[in-house]
C-alpha cells in the first residue's frame, strides 16, 4: 500500500515536471519567435528610433560655399 | 563458484555501463562538432545579409534637406535645393557599443554643431528593452545638445532604469556622431580621450564572488553551506535586483559575433564571461551558476520555503537535456543570423529583477517560481541556455585533455 502510494507520488511528480518543461519550452520558443519578429520589424520600420525636434533650433546658414568640403564663409540666420 | 559468477556479472555490468558512457560521449562530441559547424555556417550567411541603407537614415535625420553628399570623411553634407544650394548642416554616423553590440545613430547637426535630428540606423539590443528606451524619450533629450556638451549618463543625460547599456550606447553614439560633424564644420573638437577604466560595485562584486566561489568549491571547505548562501544572496541582491546584470545567452552571442566592447568601460562583461570560461576550462567547476547566479539564488530561496528536492527523472533525463541544448543552440543561431545578440535573449531574468517582460516571459516566470517551491532549480535544470554552454565547454575540455594525454602518456601517469 505504502509502496504504491510512493510510486504514484513519484509518477505524479514526473508528470508535473514534464508538463512544466513542455509548456515552458513552448512559451520560450514563442518568445524567441517574438524576438525575431521584433528584429525584422525594427530593420524594416522607418519611424523607429527617429527624432527630429518640432521646433528646430536656430540654425546659422553660411552662403553657399565653393565646395562641400569648404563650409566657411559669411552666415545668415534662419529660424 | 558463486563468487566467481557474481564477480563476472559485476564486471559485465561495469563494462556495459562504460561502453554506454563511451557511446554517449561519442555522440555528444559529434553533435558538438555539428553545432560548431552550424554556428560557422550561420555566421557566414548572417554576415552576407545586406547592411541597412545608410542614406535612408541620413535622410530621416535631416528631412529639411533636399540633397546629401558623402564627403571623404564619411560625413554627409546636407543642402537645400535652392539656387545657392544652401548648406544646412551635416549628418554623421555615430557608433557605440550597446548591450548586444554596436549601435549606430545618424546625427544631424546645424552649422553651430547643435544636434537637430537623430535616427537610429541599427542596433543589436533586445527589442523590448530598446522600445522601453525609445518610449522614455532619451532621443528627445539628446536632440538639442551641442557637440561640446557632456553626454555622460547622470550628467545631463538620464539613464533609463534597467537599460543602462542601451542608454549609454545611445548617448555615446550621438556624441561620436556630433563630434565628427563638428570636426567637418571646422569647430574645435577636443581630442577624444581613451576611455578611463570604470570600476564600480558590479565589477568588485563579481570579482569577489568568483574568488569566493573558487575557494568554496574546494574539497573540505568547512563553511561551504554558509558561504554559498551568503554568496547567492549577494548575487541575488547586487547582480539581480540592484543592477539586473546576470549572464545571458546574448553575452555569448556578442562574443561569437566579435562585438567586444572596450574593456575599460565594460570590465564587468569581461570579468563575468571571461571568469566563467576560464574557471570552467581550468578547473572544471562552475562557480557562477552554483554560487552566485542571481536567478539560481531566487529559485533556491523559493526552494527553501517549499522544501524543494532534486528529482532525477532517469527515464527522461537524456531527451530533456537535449531539448534544453536544442533551445540554447536555436537561440544562438538566431542571434548570429540576425547579427543581433538581443534576438537570442529569451531568458526571464529581467522579468523578475526589473519587472519587465513579455506575456510569455511573465507566464514562464510564474511557472518557474511555483515549480521551484517543490523542485530544486527547475529553470537551471531544464531551461537555462547557460547550462548547455558550460556543458559544451566541459565536453571540449575533456576531449582536448584526452587527446593531450594520448599524445603525452606521461601526463596521464602523472595525473
Amino acid at each position: 500500500m505504502g509502496k504504491n502510494q510512493s510510486k504514484n507520488k513519484g509518477r505524479f511528480i514526473e508528470v508535473v515536471i514534464l508538463a512544466f518543461v513542455v509548456v515552458s519550452i513552448s512559451l520560450l520558443a514563442l518568445q524567441l519567435g517574438t524576438n525575431v519578429t521584433d528584429t525584422l520589424e525594427q530593420s524594416e520600420s522607418s519611424s523607429d528610433g527617429y527624432v527630429v525636434p518640432d521646433n528646430p533650433l536656430a540654425t546659422l546658414y553660411p552662403s553657399a560655399p565653393a565646395s562641400a568640403n569648404d563650409p566657411g564663409g559669411s552666415t545668415t540666420e534662419d529660424n | 563458484m558463486t563468487t566467481l559468477n557474481h564477480s563476472t556479472q559485476t564486471q559485465n555490468t561495469v563494462s556495459k555501463r562504460l561502453s554506454k558512457r563511451d557511446k554517449r560521449r561519442r555522440i555528444e562530441r559529434i553533435l558538438a562538432v555539428v553545432a560548431v559547424a552550424l554556428i560557422g555556417v550561420v555566421w557566414v550567411i548572417g554576415s552576407s545579409r545586406a547592411e541597412m541603407a545608410l542614406l535612408d537614415s541620413v535622410e530621416k535625420a535631416m528631412p529639411q534637406a533636399d540633397t546629401f553628399e558623402r564627403l571623404d570623411s564619411g560625413v554627409y553634407s546636407a543642402r537645400a535645393e535652392d539656387n545657392e544650394r544652401t548648406l544646412l548642416g551635416y549628418v554623421s554616423i555615430g557608433t557605440a557599443n550597446g548591450y548586444g553590440g554596436p549601435l549606430e545613430v545618424a546625427v544631424a547637426t546645424n552649422l553651430d554643431g547643435q544636434i537637430i535630428g537623430l535616427h537610429v540606423v541599427n542596433h543589436k539590443e533586445t527589442p523590448g528593452w530598446f522600445d522601453r528606451v525609445m518610449k522614455a524619450d532619451l532621443l528627445e533629450a539628446l536632440a538639442g545638445k551641442s557637440y561640446a556638451d557632456s553626454f555622460l549618463l547622470g550628467e545631463g543625460v538620464d539613464s533609463v532604469t534597467g537599460a543602462t547599456y542601451t542608454s549609454r550606447a545611445l548617448a555615446e553614439a550621438t556624441r561620436d556622431g556630433s563630434r565628427a560633424a563638428a570636426g567637418e564644420i571646422g569647430l574645435a573638437v577636443a581630442e577624444s580621450e581613451a576611455p578611463s577604466l570604470q570600476i564600480g560595485i558590479p565589477e568588485v562584486t563579481v570579482l569577489g564572488l568568483f574568488i569566493v566561489g573558487y575557494i568554496g568549491h574546494r574539497r573540505g571547505f568547512k563553511y561551504k553551506k554558509q558561504v554559498r548562501w551568503g554568496s547567492m544572496l549577494v548575487g541575488l541582491i547586487v547582480l539581480g535586483f540592484i543592477y539586473n546584470i546576470p549572464i545571458t545567452v546574448a553575452y555569448f552571442c556578442k562574443l561569437l559575433l566579435g562585438y567586444w566592447p572596450p574593456w575599460q568601460t565594460s570590465l564587468y562583461w569581461y570579468l563575468l564571461i571571461g571568469g566563467l570560461i576560464f574557471v570552467v576550462t581550468a578547473n572544471n567547476k562552475n562557480p557562477y551558476c552554483e554560487w552566485f547566479c542571481p536567478f539560481g539564488a531566487a529559485q533556491e530561496c523559493m526552494g527553501a520555503i517549499g522544501g524543494a528536492k532534486v528529482y532525477a527523472l532517469p527515464k527522461h533525463r537524456h531527451w530533456l537535456a537535449w531539448l534544453q541544448r536544442g533551445l540554447a543552440l536555436a537561440a544562438i543561431l538566431l542571434g548570429i543570423y540576425f547579427r543581433n545578440p538581443g534576438t537570442a535573449s529569451f531568458e526571464i531574468f529581467g522579468t523578475l529583477f526589473s519587472f519587465f517582460g513579455s506575456t510569455f516571459q511573465v507566464a514562464v516566470l510564474a511557472l518557474v517560481l511555483i515549480v521551484a517551491l517543490f523542485v530544486k532549480r527547475p529553470w537551471c535544470t531544464y531551461l537555462c541556455p547557460i547550462h548547455p554552454i558550460v556543458e559544451f565547454i566541459r565536453i571540449v575540455r575533456q576531449w582536448v585533455r584526452e587527446l593531450w594525454e594520448r599524445i603525452n602518456p606521461r601526463t596521464k601517469a602523472a595525473s
